[in-house]
């Protein structure tokens, strides 16, 4: 065993280097990505530091340890697994082209002061992050989004995962709260209702734990609207509303197991945040078009008990207390546009604005927008290209 | 919109929980043998804070009973542990340490003693707590990761 451990714990060191040896050279990627850069080697240096401390512990010769310097070794293989599959990914994939997500990421982070020091990256998946504050924070993004502007403000409600790690403890206890309250409506509906099923206590629990992703994923919409303003709104209206029927409906047994409320019930709440923000004809619009698709697929709203109107007002109230407490970048549509601002939120609206005046048009004009944006930028920032001085820039762990 | 970070969050925790437990382990059983291990006190002070919040925390969720912890403060992949070690309570071959037969709580009070058989019951606690965190950490493994 003890040697099977130190094989494993050394060659694991010679997979760190090798991995460090296969990332770019720093002064080769952009300075939006230094930090995230910075982080990753910091945790390599970590990892190494680990491993060394266990092949230091097998020479103390103690076989009551082995057990636990296994324990330690297989962890340490997994920690290494994840970087090696997936956080170095932003750094190995960087090309030029990434910079406009790049920038949107940074954008965010500096705008809100818990999030300024930590840094961000992106690879392609379906729109998700990983939110784990102390890690390297990598969002998704699929491949064809990342190169136009309509569904970047997505990065928003996945920055509202972000904002909720950052708060966790309060942010839990507001939801917990909120999970009581819906306790208390089911329990009351129940009472109504002359005959009790016998399984309506364990599905009145099933309703109040699903509620605690559910809430989550509702307020990340809400920050999604306060950064992006309408710009969110449409980008997750269109990319929902075309994948089918399991949007608008699902049976109970999967609404058991969802992390997600039903994307229609989503689409609800966006029109009351638009209702409260004064925005009544795009919530109508909205509304109206969720509905005739419903029609078109004979869908009727049916939530089997983990929806019931008597939760909507607790529901607002307890996001209204999340967005006080983490605070997110509200944007103000009615505030001009500033060339000196790096505010990449005006340029998000303009775009969904452009491509509902004219549909066709709008593949050119955003083109030519992404690359003035990118221009425009450059110009404010001539000298954060690249390092001056490489030799800074210290790739080697040794 | 990809439901990822629940399980990305769950896996981290469990990682960092699982080096925690196998820090104050080798130390508490060099120790035993009379090393007094100093190279790692940075890592053992640590490793007990982080220990000593989620005992906290777990113990007050396996308190109150298992049908009521999603009023809490259990998120859904702390409530499966819970489940995890009400189930493994009931397997009393497998698991006997008093983490199991007494109560989460217990490990808090051994952390804090000096005694030599407290030392040694602790030891056989973070033993068991490592199994039910590995057990657990494996669903959250193969979604971040995979399966080869």
């Amino acid at each position: 065993m003890r040697e099977m451990l130190e094989q494993a714990n050394l060659a694991l060191l010679a997979e760190i280097d090798l991995l460090i040896d296969a990332l770019p050279r720093k002064e080769t990627i952009a300075v939006e990505l230094a930090s995230y850069y910075d982080q990753i080697m910091k945790s390599c240096r970590s990892l190494r530091r680990k491993i060394n401390q266990s092949l230091r512990d097998l020479k103390k010769g103690s076989a009551e340890i082995l057990e636990d310097i296994l324990s330690n070794t297989q962890t340490h293989t997994r920690e290494f697994h994840l970087y090696n599959y997936r956080l170095v990914t932003p750094l190995r994939r960087y090309r030029e082209s990434d910079l406009l997500c790049l920038k949107i990421i940074r954008w965010l982070h500096q705008v809100h002061p818990e999030t300024q020091k930590i840094p961000g990256a992106f690879c392609d998946g379906d729109v998700g992050i990983y939110p784990s504050v102390g890690y390297p924070i990598t969002y998704f993004m699929p491949s064809s989004a990342q190169y136009g502007l309509l569904y970047l403000p997505l990065f928003f409600h996945e920055f509202g995962h972000l904002l909720y790690s950052c708060h966790k403890a309060e942010m839990d206890q507001l939801v917990f709260e909120l999970q009581k309250k819906i306790d208390t409506i089911l329990k009351q509906e129940l009472l109504n209702q002359s005959a009790k099923r016998p399984k309506d206590a364990q599905k009145r629990r099933v309703v109040v734990q699903t509620w605690f992703t559910w809430t989550q994923e509702l307020f990340c919409d809400a920050v999604g609207f306060r950064i992006g303003g309408l710009s969110y709104v449409y980008a997750c209206s269109m990319y929902l509303k075309m994948w089918g029927i399991d949007r608008f409906h699902l049976i109970y047994e999967k609404l058991a197991r969802s992390s997600h409320p039903i994307a229609w019930l989503r689409i609800k709440f966006l029109a009351h945040f638009l209702e409260q923000t004064g925005f009544y004809a795009v919530a109508q619009r909205l509304t109206d078009e969720w509905q005739s698709i419903a029609n078109a697929l004979n869908v009727k709203e049916n939530y089997f008990g983990f929806y019931h109107p008597n939760f909507q007002q607790p529901i607002l109230d307890t996001i209204e207390n999340m967005l006080t407490e983490t605070a997110p970048y509200k944007f103000n549509s009615h505030q001009k546009s500033k060339r000196t601002s790096a505010s990449p939120i005006h340029l998000l609206n303009l775009a969904w604005q452009k491509f509902y005046e004219a549909p066709k048009k709008y593949p050119r004009w955003e083109k030519q927008a992404v690359v003035d944006f990118l221009a425009a930028f450059k110009a404010r920032h001539p000298i954060r290209r690249r390092y001056k001085n490489p030799q800074n820039t210290g790739q080697s762990l040794q | 919109m990809s439901d990822q970070w629940i399980s990305y969050q769950s896996f981290v925790q469990n990682q960092q929980l699982l080096e925690a437990i196998n820090t104050l382990s080798i130390h508490t059983k060099l120790k035993l043998a009379g090393d007094a291990d100093i190279e790692r006190s940075s890592e053992v002070e640590k490793a007990t804070q982080q220990l000593t919040h989620f005992i906290t925390t777990f113990d007050k969720l396996v308190q109150q009973n298992n049908e009521d912890a999603a009023l809490n403060g259990a998120d859904e992949r702390l409530r499966q542990l819970l489940q995890d070690f009400f189930s493994a309570r009931d397997n009393h071959r497998k698991f006997r340490s008093v983490l199991f037969t007494d109560s989460p709580a217990r490990l808090l009070t051994l952390m804090k003693s000096d005694q030599t058989e407290d030392k040694i019951a602790l030891v056989e606690c973070l033993k068991e707590l490592r199994l039910l965190i590995e057990q657990h950490v494996h669903a959250d493994t193969d979604a971040i990761l995979g399966e080869f």
